[in-house]
């Protein structure tokens, strides 16, 4: 509670406030009450209450909670029975229980021994105790009891006395106490000191008042059970108040996975601007991936460093190989076209799918193949799709990821309809501000980035990249009627930035945190609205052996 | 990507004008440039000459020099209009290509830069347009490596052949003394690190100068004694090789006019082939400008843009074009393209060469005039529906991934290896295939959540790759569901439920059946079971085995189910 709402507190109806709190004491609060204004130490309020220190402990941070009092650790020194020192306060200890055998006429140590029920050892010790003590005296060989030892037989000794004390602080023994103390703790498990930690607490302003007041006689009802309501019987009584603000934890619930959720925002903006979905293999060829898309086979992409190649040949479509071959050879209208060379080996070669648009161009040979059918073909497209690259693994760069990628396919679409478009899907995540700058893909002609502006960071980022369809990439597909607009964007850094997880291992994988999936907020649309909460990446880490037995930071 | 650090000054230098910072860089990326990361090279703002970081995007060849780029934002900014004339002399001088040269690297372009104002400065700025030229379009040297030599130590005419490694015998650069062919590749330090490209090769390419001396060993090393380049010459021989001679010319093309505005002066030099090859017997270089013809219709349709022809003439300079002619009656536009353009395949390139001078923020979107009817496969839709069974159930869904190692798919789940994708040569470690089952993966996520609070419900609703002969690419993309509950109590009966449930709901009629104690080792004898749809198996459903509990580090009892939607669905 802050100051300002203290005062809030008091400005109210202060009365019906306290009545409010009484009527919402819990059973062991309202067992403690009657002492609150007596006691000030918990251990003290344990043994006066008769609760057990837990119960007497919870008890006082119910009303701590409410105000009541305020609560501070105190370090003390307790001395505490130990096992023999628990059976002399029932017995007494081994030299009275001696000197009394010996006052009933017991003057042997034999018959010490068996009148005292002491062991051998412990009447030996007592005897010399006894004589020290001037208690006995010995003549003849016969154990006889002083007027001194009489006179102690009336009073418990001092030992016995401190005996009886315990469990007490050792702060609060006398002096003479403290050397009783320091010859008890000579002999074997009688006494022993132990360092714990108590609780003091003192009223607060209000707590003072608070404690002045009288409890109702009859505790209010607990809880209601179908009993009371069949017999009726909690008419007449009240309930007890509950603190009705307290924090309770976070149901146990199932959720989606945040990247799964992005994407399905993604797939659902794409629906709802008349997208149908597509599908296409993680297993591809090169064909699909890049020499359909007019990517030179000698292009870095291409290079080990990037791509998962696999083992094994794909089949592929000879009849758009050879078309494929011949824009890579000879283009479509300069004589100084790339004339890059073309392997049918390398276009047969089987790799994990490193982006989306494989599938893309899958589904323009569909297309291209309907048309020739008479098919209309004008229509838009999506997917999101697992992409692969051969990256080590960190915060910020996956192996497999998600790309959503959109096309639309029309008579005489231009650059300015895909920026219309991606204006439109932006505005559906909830991004107004945007930029187009020109960039380069090997296939679109134009080649677009739009940016948007982010104003809690103050920054400028790219998220889609799009571009216009070359002829060249439409033509082998027969599509070169057609102008096809496209775009794509990392979906995986979508669901980083509409779940607020930054690094993209705690957002994906076998390293996700439990608690992060059951307790992180619910995802918007929004992503340049969303703040990154305090997720479970920002916990202190653990340290895992990851899949290779090196040591990660995760 | 290539980037290109640039001081303005020197940008400003060849600019020709003091242009700020942000002037550079708002003109740069109106062309499509990214000026990346740190702008300044200490982070000092207030200094008065920022280093700039530029990326040049890969089809601007004739960008990565400071001079290049300093020529587009000249052209972009209006301060020149004209495309330059680039005045090439003829030398007279011969470079003979010898027949044996189609052994190794088959083709080589050449020619003379004169007159060099050959300062320290000069020679590292050539240097550097070297090697960014080798980084990019040379593909790591390989596509084209460039050699420059200075003409005093030389005498004409030149050969090119190729020949045993044993007899290319000379004293390379940063080199001590003479080595051959094959001491170059195994101790040079830039032989090392090039070996590659000449390594299958019975012959090496070499150039000798007429008294038989080495030049070079392209793409390695030049000879320290007829190709080192030092800031006393003036006259240089300068020569390209590689396999594509289009490619080669493209290179010279960009690196003499690159020179030329520096302030050399250049010659053509004629390259002389045993036979015929793309461009006849002999290549000589052409700087002049090449035409290029565009319909404005066209270029205002695919932009978007509705601009006369007036306009185009403005906008053309601002990306290096000047207009030949224009029809006024068909709208076709005879564009000048300055030679060292190769970013120039299609009309589409020069239609986006007129939206970047137009600006591509002045552009005004439109919707596109496309009408569709949306939705998601019928697939999809069944996933969906049985991923949201699951989560309504309290189970947590996760996303592992399906790149993973075999320790983990089969050693620890005490398998047999069955078919699967491999993976080798990955940069993350471990990884050596694609899953073929989704169960080990969550048992990984159960052992790093170890210390989490119980029970733990949790599914995955995903991809493993499949081997299947029917497809073009010999695998396919199965979904499998994988469910599991980890919990002291957790039993048979609990993810049976979990399955049944999710089956009944969907109306899928399965039969759950005892298999075999040596099946599914993984799982607990008698407390295990196939799940069967139409007479076929689609899954397992069962208690997880102790001991494979252990392999994975889990003490708390585990029952799981794991089903192929692919084969349900069907």
């Amino acid at each position: 509670m802050t100051a300002d709402d203290n005062s809030n507190t008091n400005s109210n109806n202060s009365n019906q406030n306290i009545k409010n709190i009484l009527d919402s004491l819990h059973s062991l609060e309202r067992t403690v009450f009657p002492h609150l204004k007596t006691i000030s130490v918990v251990s003290e309020l344990a043994k006066k209450t008769e609760l057990k220190q837990v119960e007497t402990m919870r008890a006082i941070q119910l009303l701590e909670q409410k105000g009541v009092l305020t609560l501070s650790a105190k370090a003390k020194e307790v001395v505490e029975l130990d096992t023999n020192g628990e059976q002399y306060v029932k017995t007494g200890l081994p030299e009275t229980r001696a000197l009394k055998a010996i006052d009933a006429g017991a003057s042997t140590m034999p018959e010490v021994e068996e009148k005292a029920g002491l062991s051998k050892q412990e009447v030996g010790v007592s005897i010399g105790q006894l004589k020290s003590s001037d208690f006995i005296e010995m003549s003849h060989g016969k154990l006889t009891i002083t007027a001194v030892g009489k006179a102690a037989l009336d009073n418990p000794s001092l030992a016995e006395k401190l005996l009886m004390k315990l469990p007490c602080s050792k702060s609060d023994l006398s002096e003479t106490e403290l050397s009783t103390l320091k010859n008890l703790q000579k002999r074997k498990n009688i006494v022993k000191l132990s360092a714990i930690k108590d609780w003091e607490f003192s009223l607060t302003e209000f707590g003072n008042e608070f404690a002045s007041q009288t409890l109702s006689s009859e505790a209010p009802i607990e809880s209601l059970t179908p009993e009371m309501i069949k017999d009726g019987s909690w008419q007449g009584k009240t309930f007890r108040r509950y603190d009705v603000s307290i924090d309770v934890p976070i149901a146990s619930l199932g959720r989606r996975h945040p990247m799964v959720e992005s994407n399905n925002v993604l797939r659902d903006v794409f629906v709802e601007m008349g997208f149908k979905e597509m599908e296409g293999p993680i297993v591809e060829s090169e064909f699909w991936c890049f020499d359909a898309l007019w990517i030179p086979q000698d292009h870095p992409a291409r290079d080990d460093q990037d791509t998962f190649f696999l083992d094994g040949d794909a089949d592929v479509p000879e009849e758009y190989v050879s078309k494929v071959k011949e824009m890579h050879e000879v283009g479509i209208k300069r004589s100084h076209t790339p004339k890059d060379g073309f392997s049918n080996d390398i276009t047969k070669r089987r790799i994990l799918r490193t982006h989306s648009t494989a599938t893309t161009f899958r589904t323009l040979k569909e297309l291209g193949e309907l048309q020739k059918q008479g098919k209309d073909i004008n229509g838009k497209y999506f997917y999101c799709a697992h992409n692969f690259r051969n990256e080590a693994i960190d915060a910020t760069h996956l192996a497999e990821f998600f790309q959503a990628e959109g096309f639309i396919v029309g008579d005489d679409l231009s650059l300015g309809d895909l920026m219309g478009f991606v204006k439109e899907y932006y505005a559906k995540l909830g991004i107004d501000k945007i930029r187009f700058k020109p960039t380069f893909n090997p296939y679109t002609e134009p080649s677009m980035e739009a940016h948007y502006y982010d104003e809690k960071m103050g920054k400028w980022y790219a998220l889609i990249n799009s571009g216009v369809f070359r002829e060249e990439n439409l033509k082998p597909f027969g599509l070169e009627n057609k102008r096809i607009i496209a775009w794509g964007m990392g979906a995986t850094r979508v669901a980083s930035l509409l779940s607020g997880a930054k690094n993209l291992r705690s957002l994906t994988g076998y390293t996700c945190d439990f608690e992060w999936l059951r307790t992180r907020p619910n995802m918007t649309r929004d992503i340049v609205q969303k703040v990154p909460t305090e997720s479970a990446e920002n916990k202190p880490r653990k340290k895992f052996e990851d899949v290779t037995g090196k040591v990660e930071d995760f | 990507m290539v980037y290109v650090y640039a001081k303005l000054s020197d940008l400003n230098r060849y600019i020709g004008k003091d242009l700020t910072l942000d002037e550079v860089k708002d003109t740069l990326a109106d062309m499509g440039m990214d000026t990346k990361g740190e702008t300044y090279e200490d982070s000092d703002k207030s200094q008065t000459n920022p280093e700039i970081k530029i990326e040049i995007t890969s089809e601007k060849v004739d960008m990565v020099s400071i001079v290049g780029i300093a020529r587009a934002i000249r052209f972009y900014r209006g301060i020149q209009t004209e495309i330059p004339k680039y005045n090439l002399g003829k030398s007279g001088m011969k470079l003979i290509v010898k027949d044996t040269a189609k052994k190794s690297r088959p083709k080589t372009v050449a020619a003379l830069v004169k007159d060099v104002p050959m300062t320290e400065e000069f020679l590292n700025e050539m240097i550097e347009v070297q090697e960014k030229i080798h980084d990019s379009f040379g593909r790591g040297r390989k596509k084209a490596a460039i050699g420059i030599y200075p003409m005093d130590e030389i005498e004409f005419p030149i050969t090119y052949g190729a020949e045993d490694p044993k007899d290319i015998l000379f004293q390379p650069l940063e080199a001590e003394s003479e080595m051959d062919g094959h001491q170059i590749l195994e101790q040079h330090d830039t032989g090392k690190k090039f070996a590659h490209l000449l390594k299958d090769m019975a012959l090496y390419p070499v150039f000798r100068d007429n008294k038989g001396k080495v030049l070079s060993m392209p793409p390695i090393i030049n000879s320290i004694e007829t190709g080192r380049v030092t800031s006393e010459h003036k006259d240089l021989f300068i020569e390209c090789s590689g396999f594509n001679i289009t490619h080669l010319d493209n290179v010279m093309k960009v690196l003499i006019t690159t020179f030329m505005d520096m302030g050399c002066k250049a010659e053509s030099l004629e390259v002389e082939y045993p036979e015929d090859n793309n461009q006849g017997k002999t290549y000589e270089l052409n700087l002049e400008s090449y035409e290029e013809t565009v319909n404005l219709d066209y270029i205002n349709s695919l932009i978007g843009i509705n601009i006369d022809t007036e306009k185009v003439k403005e906008l053309a300079s601002k990306v290096m074009f000047n207009i030949k002619s224009i029809n006024e009656e068909t709208k076709d536009i005879v564009f000048e393209v300055p030679c060292y353009r190769c970013d120039i395949w299609h009309d589409s390139d020069v239609a986006d060469d007129i939206a970047r001078a137009y600006g591509y923020n002045n552009i005004v979107p439109t919707f596109p005039n496309v009408s569709s009817v949306g939705g998601t496969l019928p697939f999809s839709q069944f996933k969906e529906r049985v991923s949201d069974s699951l989560v309504k159930m309290g189970f947590l869904e996760l996303y592992t991934y399906m790149l993973t190692s075999s320790e983990i798919q089969y050693g620890k789940m005490n398998l047999e290896e069955k078919e699967h994708i491999k993976i080798t040569g990955s940069a993350e470690q471990g990884i050596n295939m694609t899953r073929t089952m989704i169960l080990p993966e969550v048992l990984t996520s159960f052992r790093i959540n170890r210390r989490n609070k119980f029970p733990q419900k949790v599914f995955e609703n995903g991809f493993t790759i499949q081997f299947d002969e029917s497809k073009d690419t010999g695998a396919k993309n199965a979904s499998h569901l994988c469910c599991a509950i980890s919990d002291p109590n957790a039993d048979f009966t609990q993810i049976k439920e979990a399955l049944d449930t999710v089956l009944k709901l969907e109306q899928v009629s399965f039969q759950v059946k005892e298999v075999r104690d040596s099946d599914y080792p993984f799982l607990i004898s008698g407390r295990k079971a196939e799940v069967m749809v139409n007479e076929k198996v689609v899954g397992f459903v069962g208690e997880l085995h102790p001991e494979i509990l252990g392999n994975f580090s889990l003490q708390v009892p585990t029952a799981v189910f794991e089903i192929d939607l692919d084969l349900i669905n069907n």
